[in-house]
């Protein structure tokens, strides 16, 4: 220390290196601070500026995009692109709201940067002035954009409302005797779409509320005080109840409809009429949103209670009776459950290498395919080779590339095929079937090299199922199924008969396992499942009499219930299958009859007639009324107990079938009191032609001339059938009324001689003055042949239509999007459009509406985006302009000339105008969205 | 080297290039930010597919009667551009990579 202490040239180089070093590193400071300055801060400022604007562009892009588009309801959802920095710098973009004025800003995260750009006003103004109010939110930072999830600007509009309202009330019945009881069923129409809770109150015409909530309710109600409820004439009266619902913490959402319930003092003579109510749904829309006009249209009067039938069975009980009736037919195309899956070996390697692929199940299907060796009745039999085991490789197919390879694999459990590409290179499309009734694990496992590239495990089913029910009104006596296109049961039974005079008919029975799941012709497994649950695949399918690759379920004793039909292709290819079930033709008419009978009230009355080479009346009650009961059971049981055998006698029908009625002065059949305040019917049920003709004197027609042997068509026996059904329906009255004779052809048995012989025996339809004449080829025609003459028995009016003028025009708020008119009871409704400069006009035209029957008129519209706001009424409302036209019906069911009450006689019709003060719509346009980012 | 390892000066210099390298590397990054600024803008008003949405609901409105096969036509078609498209009665999809609109009641 000492010596450095004296060394002053080292004490003045330190100085001056200390010196020079301060020197230099303020010149390097200012240096560094001019060059940041000058190459950097200001570079990135100026890169800065150009991105935020490049995004504000972008946002502005979009944002014009979705406003332009702007969906009613529903959202946009577009990816943005962000750089995470700018020079180093991280920043965040979000919308900001100043006054009416949107602006999207950017910001570095460290405040130092900061950009804006307007995108104009916080609404969109409509071209007609309208003004839709545009919300936006969101913040967005930039680092965001190397995430997973990119950052979007979304667009978003829903109705004020989360779902619309459609609240119902229906009365069970909707005619009710003044002091009776009816249910009055409260639902929402749409109850499938409400997901928050509702509440709802009903107002009653005299002023009684009740309040509930809930999706449905059935409210009991005695019908004693109708105060409040408007007099229809006579005895009748029209009780309104309106349904007021909400959604509940949101009261503006809400909805009404009313509902008209019919009360009269003497339901006897009540005469039916209709009513209807109209209202929009829902009430409040904005432009672009859908609404519904609704327009109800209902039949009222008293079922069963005004007039009574009485009613005549007149059967076929011919020997063609016994012949096979179609019952159901199904015919549907059958779309195979493919498992497809593609493997591509460049994935793993650019050399060709070996391909394993293996598609198997461990499952078993004995439930389906019986592990059995052999059926009692068989003399010999050749068991199939999953016997025992439930399951074989045939079960499974494999396809690839297009093609059907492999071979049969099993290791343990494992059943299946595999195929084996020792050479494979490039992409393989595998595709996988089985033979599956029921779900099963179904393994497809694929080796390249040796190294597993898939293993997917699937549960997998691949059939198609259809079912039919078997009621339980009549004791079936044989069921048939049969027509199975492409299907072969996997027994094959040889029948071999011969005939010697020591035994007779003596048969021979080989059964032998048909290889049919490698068989290309068999196209479809088809298994009948009963009731039981019991699975019938071949054991009662036995191969057709004809010897062609035909099968059939035949069961001599099936028991009611639903029986289904499981069908299952037997490669990647989709099939037709088609099958026929059927009846005996007189059980099926049974069953319809017992139908009809269980429609009839307590009060009508029933007979029945069978004939055959001749007719008869069947004995149901006892004298004085011998023919007719109003005890339907009883006549369901002698139904039930008809047999065919013999001819066809049509005219011995119609003779035998009138002579049920209790008006002909004869012992224990003369009790016309006895039937008195009913209407007669008689229903003629034939499957063939008349064949037959007693040479007899019914009704003054004597025009049979012993020449027919029931063998073929016998044309004197026609004409002297339909002389005396010209008798019938001319000279004789029950009550007042005509005797109608409604016909029906039954079968395919029926030539077209046939066919205008039963349409000119048959009287004037009372809804539309067609002859009632039904043809039916299938059981469930008949049925409807039978519903339908029911019902043009129980009509409110005839001859409707409706005119229903809506305020749609080219220059109006409105534009039309479809209409729908339906029937509750499936009757045709004639729906007319006709789009008018001035006006939109829905046109309806029907037959006649029951008086049970409701009519719903549906009109879908839309506002227009250009719409304004405010409250406009829908209907163009006028007595010439928006009406419903009708003929009205008395009690007794006979046309009139007397309006109800709120319709006016016209131009030979009632009418009456539609007039609704439900039928306001409320028009905003307040909410046009919002657009977010994040 | 054992010149250099004296030689003050020298490492004056290369402390000096390192600077500049930074710099350089710095603007260059900054210059390409610059460059790409504008792109994306630009590709939202091409690429955004608003007339394609405008032609389903067009189709919507104009073929209500025949929508089943009508919907099985475009979809095929959005497929082969590589979009999901549905039209229903009160439904429009149109789905992209980047774009997922929806529009109707049961969105």
């Amino acid at each position: 220390m000492k010596e450095m202490s004296v060394d002053k040239k080292g004490v003045s180089l330190l100085l001056e290196y200390l010196f020079l070093a301060a020197i230099l590193s303020v010149f390097v400071v200012v240096l560094g601070l001019s060059i940041h300055d000058v190459l950097t801060e200001a570079q990135v400022l100026r890169v800065a500026e150009n991105q935020f604007a490049d995004v504000a562009s972008q946002i502005s892009a979009y944002y014009t995009d979705y406003i332009l588009l702007r969906p009613p309801s529903g959202y946009i959802k577009t990816k943005i692109s962000l750089l995470p920095e700018v020079g180093d710098y991280e920043y965040k973009v979000r919308f900001e709201e100043r006054g009416d004025r949107i602006f999207i800003s950017l910001e570095s995260v460290t405040g130092d940067i900061k950009a804006q750009s307007g995108l104009g006003l916080d609404k969109f103004v409509l071209p007609e002035g309208g003004k839709l109010e545009i919300k936006t939110s969101g913040e967005v930072l930039s680092a965001e954009a190397e995430g997973e999830e990119k950052p979007e600007i979304t667009y978003t509009r829903e109705e004020a409302c989360p779902f619309e309202l459609k609240p119902r009330l229906d009365f069970i019945p909707s005619s009710v005797e003044k002091g009776g009881e009816t249910q009055l069923v409260v639902f929402f129409e749409n109850s499938n779409e409400i997901t928050e809770p509702v509440s709802w109150n009903v107002t009653f015409w005299n002023g009684t509320v009740i309040e509930g909530s809930g999706k449905s309710e059935i409210i009991e109600l005695n019908i004693s005080d109708i105060t409040g409820c408007q007099n229809i004439g006579g005895y009748d009266y029209e009780c309104r109840a309106e349904i007021f619902a909400w959604i509940e913490e949101k009261e503006t959402c809400n909805a009404s409809s009313a509902e008209s319930l019919l009360v009269s003092e003497k339901p006897i003579q009540s005469n039916p009429y209709i009513t209807y109510n109209k209202w929009v749904e829902p009430k409040t829309v904005s432009p672009g949103e859908t609404f519904e006009v609704h327009l109800k249209l209902e039949g009222r009067g008293f079922v069963n209670q005004a007039i009574n039938l009485s009613a005549v069975h007149v059967v076929d009980v011919s020997g063609s009776m016994d012949w096979d009736a179609i019952y159901k037919e199904f015919n549907q195309t059958i779309v195979p459950n493919v498992v497809r899956r593609v493997v591509n070996t460049t994935d793993f390697s650019t050399n060709p290498g070996n391909l394993e692929i293996y598609a198997y199940t461990t499952d078993k299907l004995s439930d389906w395919y019986y592990d059995l060796s052999c059926f009692s009745s068989c003399d010999s039999c050749s068991p199939p080779p999953w016997n025992g085991k439930g399951i074989d490789s045939s079960f499974v197919k494999l396809y690839v590339n297009g093609a059907e390879v492999g071979t049969d694999y099993t290791d343990g459990e494992k059943v299946g095929k595999q195929y084996v590409n020792t050479n494979a290179k490039g992409s393989y499309t595998i595709e996988v079937t089985a033979r599956a009734p029921e779900q099963i694990n179904l393994t497809i496992l694929v080796k390249f090299n040796g190294s597993i590239i898939l293993n997917e495990n699937i549960s997998y089913s691949n059939y198609q199922e259809f079912s039919f029910e078997l009621p339980a009104d009549v004791d079936f006596s044989y069921l048939k199924i049969s027509n199975f296109q492409g299907s072969m049961p996997y027994w094959y039974i040889d029948r071999n008969c011969w005939w010697s005079w020591l035994s007779g008919w003596t048969c021979d029975y080989d059964c032998t396992y048909k290889d049919n799941h490698n068989d290309p012709n068999v196209l479809l497994n088809v298994w009948v499942v009963e009731p039981s649950g019991n699975k019938e695949f071949a054991r009662d399918i036995d191969r057709d009499y004809s010897y062609d690759i035909k099968y059939r379920y035949e069961n001599n004793n099936p028991p009611e219930g639903t029986f289904k039909i499981i069908v299952v292709p037997t490669s990647k290819e989709s099939e037709t299958f088609k099958a026929t079930v059927y009846l005996k033709r007189i059980e099926a008419a049974q069953l319809a009859a017992i139908q009809f009978n269980n429609m009839l009230g307590d009060g009508d009355f029933v007979g029945l007639t069978k004939f055959s080479d001749d007719a008869s009346r069947v004995e149901v009650n006892s004298s004085p009324l011998k023919y007719m009961t109003k005890d339907k059971d009883h006549v369901n049981d002698l139904i039930r107990s008809l047999a065919p055998n013999g001819a066809t006698d049509h005219a011995d029908a119609l003779y035998y079938g009138v002579k049920v009625f209790p008006i002909w002065n004869e012992p224990g059949n003369n009790c016309t009191d006895c039937i008195n305040n009913t209407r007669p019917l008689m229903i003629l049920l034939t499957d063939g032609e008349t064949t037959e003709c007693d040479v007899k004197n019914y009704f003054g027609c004597d025009l049979c001339d012993g020449s027919c042997d029931g063998s073929d068509w016998c044309q004197s026996g026609a004409n002297q059938a339909l002389c005396v059904a010209n008798y019938i329906k001319n000279n004789l009255e029950i009550n007042g009324f005509e005797i109608p004779i409604c016909t029906i052809g039954f079968g395919t048995s029926l030539t077209s001689n046939g066919q205008e012989l039963l349409k000119d025996i048959a009287s004037p339809r009372p809804d539309n003055n067609e002859p009632c004449y039904f043809f039916a080829t299938t059981s469930e025609e008949l049925l409807e042949a039978y519903k339908t003459i029911f019902n043009i028995f129980q009509i409110a009016a005839k001859n409707i239509s409706i005119n229903e003028s809506l305020n749609v025009t080219l220059s109006g708020p409105f534009e039309f999007v479809s209409a729908t008119a339906t029937s509750s009871k499936g009757n045709p409704v004639d729906l007319q459009v006709d789009k008018l400069p001035s006006s939109t006009v829905i046109k309806l035209n029907m037959a006649s509406i029951q008086k049970d029957e409701t009519i719903e008129l549906t009109v879908r519209l839309k506002v227009k985006e250009d719409a304004q706001e405010g409250t406009y009424d829908i209907n163009n409302e006028g007595f010439d302009i928006s009406y419903i036209d009708f003929t009205p019906l008395n009690y007794l069911g006979q046309e009139t000339t007397t309006c109800p009450a709120g319709s006016t006689w016209t131009n030979g019709k009632c009418r009456m105008e539609i007039v609704s003060d439900k039928d306001k719509l409320v028009v905003t346009t307040g909410e046009g969205g919002e657009i977010t980012l994040g | 080297m054992e010149n250099l390892k004296g030689d003050e000066r020298g490492q004056m210099i290369l402390l000096f290039a390192f600077v500049v390298v930074i710099v350089i590397l710095t603007l260059s990054y900054v210059y390409a930010q610059n460059i790409i600024a504008g792109v994306e803008s630009s590709r939202a008003m091409l690429a955004f597919p608003k007339e394609e949405i405008r032609n389903l609901q067009f189709i919507q409105q104009n073929y209500k009667d025949n929508l089943s096969e009508v919907n099985l036509q475009i979809q095929t078609l959005c497929a082969k551009n590589g979009w999901v498209c549905y039209i229903g009665l009160n439904k429009i999809e149109f789905k992209s990579v980047e774009v997922d609109y929806c529009e109707g009641d049961e969105c």
